[in-house]
């Protein structure tokens, strides 16, 4: 090649033949062609299907709106008119009548020990402050009317009832369930939607009534020393 | 209708809008007519035939996925492709991080077996593309680029600029400066050639 290289005619027959000589083989060529041909039909199914997903998308969007709609208005009624209205109405005292094996601290929690008997046929004779409590039962709960408690009615809101948990409403239908006395830090009590004034500090004793499905319906303060914001 | 597709009457321009409409006919006729130069890119480009041949598939895939975002104003669909085709060489070469030569080991044999008429004359010619092939492959990537873009391929300034997503004075500056390069090496080599032919016969043969 000469110095003048881009005039250099040797250099541009050189490349010309490289050129030439660079080839794939037809073979090769072929299957190459096959597996692209596979990969175009698919990529046909592909994108067809997704322009009839995007055509017909805003059909969808507008029914899964209106199912969102129904699902949070009944879900509304049902935290309105749910036996867990049942719970919540019944005083604290009927509730913790059968606690057998239960230690109470001293304080005015120690009133549970002297609640009077809960009267048979109540829905929540088994029910019990203690830690493994009897089951509620289920069916008198499920098929009882709906009944507004006073207190809701009025807007007043007993100090130490059962108050539901945040998303409490978009659980299944509570049929049975289990009320288990725990002992919280305060810290997670905002989570069950109760807020602790800043004062409080120690660990608070709470109900929590727990569905058929392990799932928290409601919670209520024990402590009655502490006092909540809700 | 596919001998006017692959007989070469339909533009590459239509066939990319047809492929663009699910036109599966269309995509076989631009694969026909322009593996050759994907190949030739990827093949100059990284030495491999194995690696070409990956390299030539995952750009018509590119065309089949992305024949949408092909804009005719910006370059021919042949500098498109070609610009693909360089693209995904250096993505190989960056993960496979070596080059291998073609035939390399069949140059430094040919090298000592062959015994020239004329030990002084040129270099013959076929040895001459393949010294060439291989000072292509020795030069930096950005000289490379341009080489096999322009005086392989045959593109415009204006083209391969398109293609290397560069200006058209880099383009040329580069260019430049890359046959230059090839240019250096090629004497190299020659003076090489002629030194070796001029050692006793009986030593080449060693």
């Amino acid at each position: 090649m000469s110095a003048d290289y881009e005039h250099d005619a040797s250099y541009f027959d050189a490349v010309r033949t490289l050129k030439d000589s660079v080839r794939l083989a037809p073979e090769r060529a072929a299957d190459i062609e096959r597996k692209l041909g596979k990969a175009f039909a698919t990529h046909l199914v592909h994108t067809r299907g997704m322009k009839r997903v995007e055509s017909g998308s805003w059909r969808w969007i507008a029914a899964a709106a209106a199912l969102v709609l129904v699902a949070a208005s009944v879900g509304v009624w049902r935290e309105r008119a749910i036996p867990l209205d049942h719970v919540m109405d019944t005083p604290r005292s009927r509730l913790d009548a059968k606690q057998p094996g239960t230690s109470h601290p001293s304080g005015p929690s120690s009133a549970h020990a002297d609640a009077p008997h809960t009267p048979p046929g109540s829905a929540i004779s088994a029910a019990a402050g203690a830690r493994n409590s009897d089951r509620v039962q289920t069916a008198a709960v499920a098929a009882r009317p709906r009944h507004v408690p006073e207190a809701a009615r009025t807007g007043v809101i007993q100090p130490a009832g059962f108050v539901a948990v945040p998303g409490a409403a978009s659980l299944p239908q509570f049929e049975s369930g289990t009320i288990v006395r725990l002992e919280l830090p305060v810290s997670v009590l905002p989570e069950y939607g109760v807020d602790i004034f800043p004062a409080a500090g120690q660990p608070v004793e709470a109900d929590v009534l727990v569905g058929q499905d392990g799932q928290a319906r409601a919670i209520r303060l024990v402590t009655q020393s502490v006092r909540s914001s809700q | 209708m596919t001998d006017e597709l692959h007989g070469g009457s339909v533009a590459d321009e239509a066939l990319i809008a047809r492929i663009v409409a699910g036109d599966e006919a269309a995509f076989t006729a631009l694969f026909r007519r322009r593996q050759p130069d994907v190949y030739r890119v990827a093949l100059l480009m990284t030495g491999s035939r194995a690696t070409a041949e990956d390299v030539t598939q995952e750009v018509f895939l590119v065309v089949m996925r992305e024949a949408a975002r092909y804009e005719p104003g910006r370059s021919t669909v042949k500098a498109w492709l070609c610009g693909i085709s360089r693209n995904q060489a250096r993505r190989r070469l960056e993960r496979d991080r070596r080059i291998e030569p073609i035939g390399e080991d069949r140059e430094r044999e040919s090298a000592h077996a062959v015994v020239h008429p004329d030990p002084i004359g040129d270099l013959d010619h076929t040895e001459q593309v393949q010294a060439l092939r291989q000072a292509i492959l020795r030069l930096p990537l950005r000289y490379r680029d341009v080489v096999v873009l322009c005086d392989l391929e045959e593109l415009s300034y204006v083209d391969a600029a398109a293609a290397l997503d560069c200006a058209v004075g880099t383009v040329r500056s580069r260019l430049h400066r890359a046959r230059a390069l090839l240019a250096a090496k090629m004497r190299s080599r020659r003076a090489a050639g002629i030194a070796g032919a001029a050692q006793p016969i009986s030593r080449c043969l060693a």
